[in-house]
């Protein structure tokens, strides 16, 4: 059965009536945060209480609050683009898996990664970086000790390490040959998402990451996280603790926000081409870790588009010990306006390295071609799950009679 | 011409033409009018004459053109790291069974993934000893024939033995007219573009 468009077609109409009959309240909820934004821009200090409240009705409740903190800098204050310096190295990896399928002609994943070196100023082409791709297969790696197979989330983080393990590679080398600063630039948040891992690993894998991290400060070199088109909600989680008197914020009320049909990327829309927010503080448990080792995670929202009418909002995620050093700041910030005013909105070493490392579906059909006649040659008896073998049959059996 | 390095491989083929998808960066990228050839099988080669020149179109680079801040660097990268394809259209005009030349249609087209490299000197030498392609290019519906001819005369006189090479083009300027005898504006158009200098 093909999806009926017919019927969609009349939810669809519903759903533009919703969206515009929403657009009023949105409104009047946004000019209200920002109100409070602008009127608790330089009251630092009676935020830090209130998150303290929020975080002890955490402590005492099953409840997570997760927001922001301010940082030395007016919430509401903007900060234009600083001068980019003409000689710059930008490095930014990503990486890309294939994800053990019970489906497929057996178990395996396949980790890729890709980088590229982007030296504004050189007149030269940018370097690619592809290192080996990783074929796991034993069954230490793909099984745990129940015989619970690897989840996506553990290969997720796996990959995580790798791309950060290729920054940690070559940023450093060229931090050191190069007269100009070096930027390295991921795509996303930058801290590892441990929660899909079994407890015991959690540690570990947040160990051997934030000592890629400590790797990279020691060699001078400027790192930060793009998050494009974010839905973050921390600076609203803090405006909405303004709006509560401090004898207000308990568990109930917390699980009440006003704003939590709003992003913050609404909160910052007053803020032109170039610029950026103030800094502030992620506070989210589990994150202890790396403020122990001097990576306190930090963030600003930077509006990377060149065009007063058409705005584009990212969240930049750095370390504490970039927003200490102001320079390196500065360097941050105009280099990732620089880079996504190659492509209009996005860091073109991002998209390059993204390009690099995805694995295509062709690509993938192409490692699975190979480890069937593999084995083949080995006397086995490569077979997907009859469930894939319908699936196939029926998906794309049918474009053989397609006129 | 003398490189036998492969310049592309064989995308999609039919018995009087093929084309070849090849990148930027390849040593030598192959000009119009060039005469080529790709070994099919044992011993047979298929000859063509190069008449179109594609640069494929790209996302990205429509991108890049769409913003205008074209900085060197990714200038560079789009032309030397990405892979940048070029289609290169390409019209049969004889093959080669062991040492011998046939001038027309060969029994069998290339198959995809075939090879394709630039004509030798002694290729070139060997192949327009006989002029009787002139025919196909001319009849050729759908490409610049004339254009064509003109470019791959040119060509094809410089490898010539210098005492020979006025001959090859009078030569060549004969059998034109022969064929074009019916469309004396045609005909003239060429014979002016591949005078021999005097």
């Amino acid at each position: 059965m093909t999806l009926e468009l017919n019927q969609v077609a009349q939810q669809v109409k519903a759903m533009g009536r919703s969206l515009a009959e929403h657009r009023p309240h949105l409104d009047e909820e946004l000019a209200r945060a920002q109100s409070l934004l602008r009127e608790f821009s330089t009251r630092p200090g009676e935020l830090h209480d209130r998150i303290q409240r929020a975080e002890r009705a955490q402590q005492s409740q099953r409840f997570d609050w997760v927001g922001a903190a301010p940082t030395q800098e007016p919430l509401a204050e903007v900060y234009s683009l600083p001068p980019c310096p003409e000689q710059l190295t930008v490095i930014a990896s990503d990486g890309s898996q294939i994800h053990p399928d019970p489906h497929a002609i057996t178990l395996y994943y396949l980790i890729n990664t890709g980088c590229i070196i982007y030296r504004h100023g050189s007149n030269q082409k940018p370097e690619t970086y592809n290192p080996k791709p990783k074929l796991y297969y034993e069954p230490e790696d793909l099984f745990d000790e129940q015989g619970r197979l690897i989840s996506t989330g553990e290969v997720n983080v796996k990959r995580d390490l790798a791309e950060l393990e290729v920054l940690t590679n070559l940023g450093p080398a060229y931090a050191q040959t190069v007269p100009e600063p070096v930027v390295a630039l991921m795509d996303g948040q930058l801290t590892l998402r441990v929660i899909d891992l079994p407890f015991g690993q959690q540690q570990d894998r947040q160990d051997e990451y934030i000592g890629l991290l400590d790797q990279l400060r020691e060699a001078n070199v400027i790192l930060g996280g793009y998050i494009d088109r974010p839905r973050s909600t921390f600076a609203l989680s803090l405006i909405y603790l303004a709006s509560l008197d401090i004898e207000q914020i308990n568990e109930e009320n917390l699980r009440r926000n006003a704003f939590r049909t709003l992003t913050d990327i609404e909160l910052f829309n007053f803020l032109g081409p170039g610029e950026r927010s103030a800094i502030f503080t992620v506070r989210a448990k589990g994150l202890d870790r790396y403020t122990f080792a001097g990576h306190t995670i930090h963030f600003f929202y930077l509006n990377v588009s060149q065009n007063p009418a058409s705005p584009h909002l990212a969240r930049v995620e750095l370390p504490a010990w970039i927003v200490a050093n102001r320079p390196a700041l500065d360097t941050l910030h105009a280099a990732i306006v620089r880079q996504a005013g190659i492509t209009g909105g996005y860091p073109y070493v991002l998209a390059r390295a993204d390009e690099l490392a995805v694995i295509s579906s062709e690509e993938r059909e192409a490692v699975e071609l190979m480890l069937a006649v593999e084995m083949r040659q080995q006397g086995l008896a490569p077979e997907i799950s009859l469930k894939q073998r319908n699936k196939n049959a029926y998906r794309f059996g049918r474009e053989s009679f397609r006129l | 011409m003398t490189t036998a390095l492969p310049i592309g491989w064989v995308l999609r083929a039919s018995t009087v033409g093929f084309t070849v998808g090849c990148r930027v960066l390849q040593p030598s990228v192959p000009q119009f009018g060039d005469l080529v050839k790709v070994p099919v099988s044992d011993g047979m080669s298929v000859f063509g004459l190069i008449y179109n020149v594609q640069v494929q179109d790209d996302p990205a680079v429509r991108q890049l053109i769409l913003v205008g801040e074209m900085e060197p660097e990714a200038v560079l990268d789009q032309r030397e790291n990405r892979l940048v394809p070029i289609e290169i259209s390409v019209l049969v005009v004889g093959y080669q069974i062991d040492k011998q030349i046939f001038q027309g249609l060969p029994p069998q087209p290339p198959l995809s993934l075939d090879v394709l490299i630039l004509g030798s000197d002694a290729d070139i030498r060997a192949f327009t000893k006989n002029l009787d392609y002139f025919r196909l290019v001319l009849n050729s519906p759908q490409i610049p024939g004339d254009e064509v001819l003109v470019t791959h005369l040119r060509r094809a006189a410089e490898v010539q033995p210098p005492e020979t090479q006025r001959q090859f083009l009078l030569n060549a300027g004969r059998e034109l007219a022969r064929l074009l005898n019916f469309d004396l504006v045609r005909l003239d158009n060429i014979l002016r573009r591949i005078r021999p200098m005097s």
